[in-house]
């Protein structure tokens, strides 16, 4: 009889543990933004990608969103430890992967920014990256027949405003959504980890997750890795103007970032391994965010595992949506010029 | 009767006169109704336009290029009750403008009211809400792009002495704690009075923050939280 039950638990377990790890692991939280009726519409989604396709936004019409922001790469700047901009003009900073913005309640490596609709702003008016300005940019789309028409097609009429812009920006960046990786199939009972996947999940779990928090692998806070800062940039101390924030950057996540390389802040180490070794040291300054008492070292199997288990955020069905890249089709069809 | 008194009584017959000329002509009057004006001046008479010359603390010259000021959240009361508020909506001051900014309040002339209050800057609400239109809109240049947030007010000035530049940009904003710069006005007022006008006086403003606060300021931060102080004591109501 003992033995009947216990294989009645065994196979319990077998049969509810994915289900359980959905609701354990795999539960996205509400999305934060409500768009609105004209925010969801195609037309207007094709109108933000249009803007962000376009270097019409950039003082001499150079350089775009996607400039620095690449959807093979998951939408950042491959092989440059930080973004340049216009006349070759050096940023400061890596720029951050783009998706599952709906869930963001702040952007930028500091949590500059507090809405979506406003992060264009920054871009668009940074000498670094495309020094322009509102009045500016606004008066180059009202000048361009292609967007009069593009406006025209989700506001019913031609005007032009920031406030009109900025939400089309919001409907297409929102749709980038990465929820298509193996690590999503597997807790959706589609598919399995393998055995290392799973030693690094576990891992994961045990080390990372305070901060990468799951599903999302982010807890949008701001913390400090323990990385040497080299006192040139503060981060959310620059924008709070707290001591205690200082060396502060936001957590970033980690789905796809096997194709968002390089990494940290301000880029300065380009591969993936060599991001987990910095972890797996297992030592820290005292600066470091208390959760990097999590971080307890790791040996060369353990980093290997972890690797793997990093690897299955992949999510290439998002990296090579044709929907989220440079829209010929759209500007094709509108058939217009600037 | 000295140069000080004279240049008081000076500048209250003048916003009288104003003040008058202004009630003849208002929209407010033609459909009677209560009205609030706010205008700038230098502490002698008010600035009809911009620039506007001004001696400074240090004894140079410079000239007032720009005031710009948000204010919302215009509450009318009598005895303690709320007699009238304008809700949502948002006024902006922009002296490239006009001189005045003239407010129809929504009650009759009629209507008893002993407290008028108002709150210069924008609503903290409204600040993590995503992008907004009319003055709202930051196209009119009153919105951080660096960080996000609405610059509250912005006093900016020229020096007109090459052997001292003293130009001043302050541009005032912050939400959030420690460096939320939004302030009440508040006066009781005649209950009879039909139109409300206050005025900034920049000279006051100037000379109250003169080597306090640096001759830039440009982001949320403890200059910026005196610098509200300041502003917030100098609109003043002219009964």
């Amino acid at each position: 009889m003992a033995g009947l039950t216990r294989i009645f638990t065994v196979l319990t377990v077998i049969i509810l543990l994915p289900a359980l790890m959905i609701v354990e692991s795999g539960q996205w939280p509400e999305r934060i933004y409500n768009l609105s009726e004209v925010q969801k519409r195609q037309a207007c989604i094709d109108l933000g990608r249009a803007l962000f396709y376009d270097p019409i936004l950039s003082r001499d019409s150079t350089v775009s969103c996607s400039s620095c922001h690449s959807s093979y790469v998951a939408f950042t700047h491959v092989d440059h430890a930080v973004s340049h901009g216009i006349d070759d003009r050096i940023g400061r900073r890596n720029a951050p992967a783009l998706m599952n913005l709906a869930w963001s309640n702040s952007f930028m490596w500091d949590g500059a920014i507090n809405h979506l609709d406003m992060q264009p702003l920054a871009p668009i008016s940074n000498p670094l990256e495309m020094d322009s300005s509102l009045p500016t940019v606004i008066q180059k789309l009202q000048d361009s027949q292609l967007y009069r028409t593009l406006f025209s097609r989700v506001y019913g009429d031609s005007l032009i405003t920031s406030e009109r812009m900025l939400k089309a920006f919001s409907a297409f960046l929102i749709t980038l959504e990465s929820r298509s990786s193996k690590y999503d199939h597997v807790h959706a009972g589609e598919e399995q980890f393998t055995e290392q996947e799973s030693r690094g999940y576990a891992l994961f779990k045990d080390q990372c997750n305070a901060c990468h928090t799951e599903p999302l692998f982010t807890n949008q806070s701001f913390r400090n890795n323990g990385i040497d800062l080299n006192g040139r940039d503060y981060g959310r101390g620059e924008i709070t103007g707290n001591a205690t924030d200082s060396g502060l950057f936001k957590v970033p996540t980690l789905r796809n970032v096997y194709y968002s390389r390089p990494y940290l802040h301000d880029g300065r180490i380009s591969k993936l391994s060599d991001v987990i070794g910095h972890y797996a040291s297992g030592r820290f300054p005292q600066t470091a965010s208390m959760e990097m008492n999590n971080v307890s070292g790791m040996n060369e199997q353990q980093r290997v595992d972890l690797m793997a288990f990093l690897l299955t955020l992949s999510d290439s069905a998002f990296v090579f949506d044709k929907r989220f890249q440079y829209p010929f089709k759209l500007f094709e069809t509108v058939g217009v010029q600037h | 009767m000295n140069k000080r008194s004279l240049n008081a009584k000076f500048f209250r017959v003048s916003l009288k006169v104003l003040l008058f000329l202004w009630v003849l002509d208002s929209e407010a009057v033609a459909q009677d109704k209560k009205s609030l004006q706010l205008m700038a001046s230098d502490g002698i008479k008010p600035i009809l336009s911009f620039p506007h010359r001004l001696s400074l603390p240090n004894e140079s010259d410079c000239q007032v290029v720009t005031l710009r000021f948000y204010l919302h959240e215009i509450l009318l009361k009598h005895e303690g009750r709320l007699v009238w508020t304008s809700g949502n909506s948002h006024y902006l001051f922009d002296s490239s403008v006009a001189s005045t900014l003239d407010i129809p309040l929504g009650v009759s002339a009629a209507t008893r009211v002993d407290e008028i209050s108002f709150v210069i800057g924008v609503d903290s609400a409204l600040q993590v809400n995503g992008a907004h239109s009319g003055v709202l809109d930051p196209i009119q240049g009153m919105y951080w792009t660096w960080q996000s947030g609405y610059i509250h007010w912005k006093l900016e000035t020229e020096s007109l002495d090459s052997a001292s530049d003293s130009s001043l940009t302050w541009h005032v904003g912050g939400y959030r704690a420690p460096y939320n710069s939004l302030r009440v006005i508040r006066y009781a007022v005649n209950t009879a009075s039909t139109n409300y006008l206050f005025t900034v006086d920049i000279r006051r403003l100037i000379n109250d923050v003169w080597g306090r606060v640096p001759l830039s300021v440009m982001s949320p931060s403890a200059h910026a939280m005196k610098l509200a102080d300041s502003f917030q004591s100098c609109i003043q109501w002219q009964d």
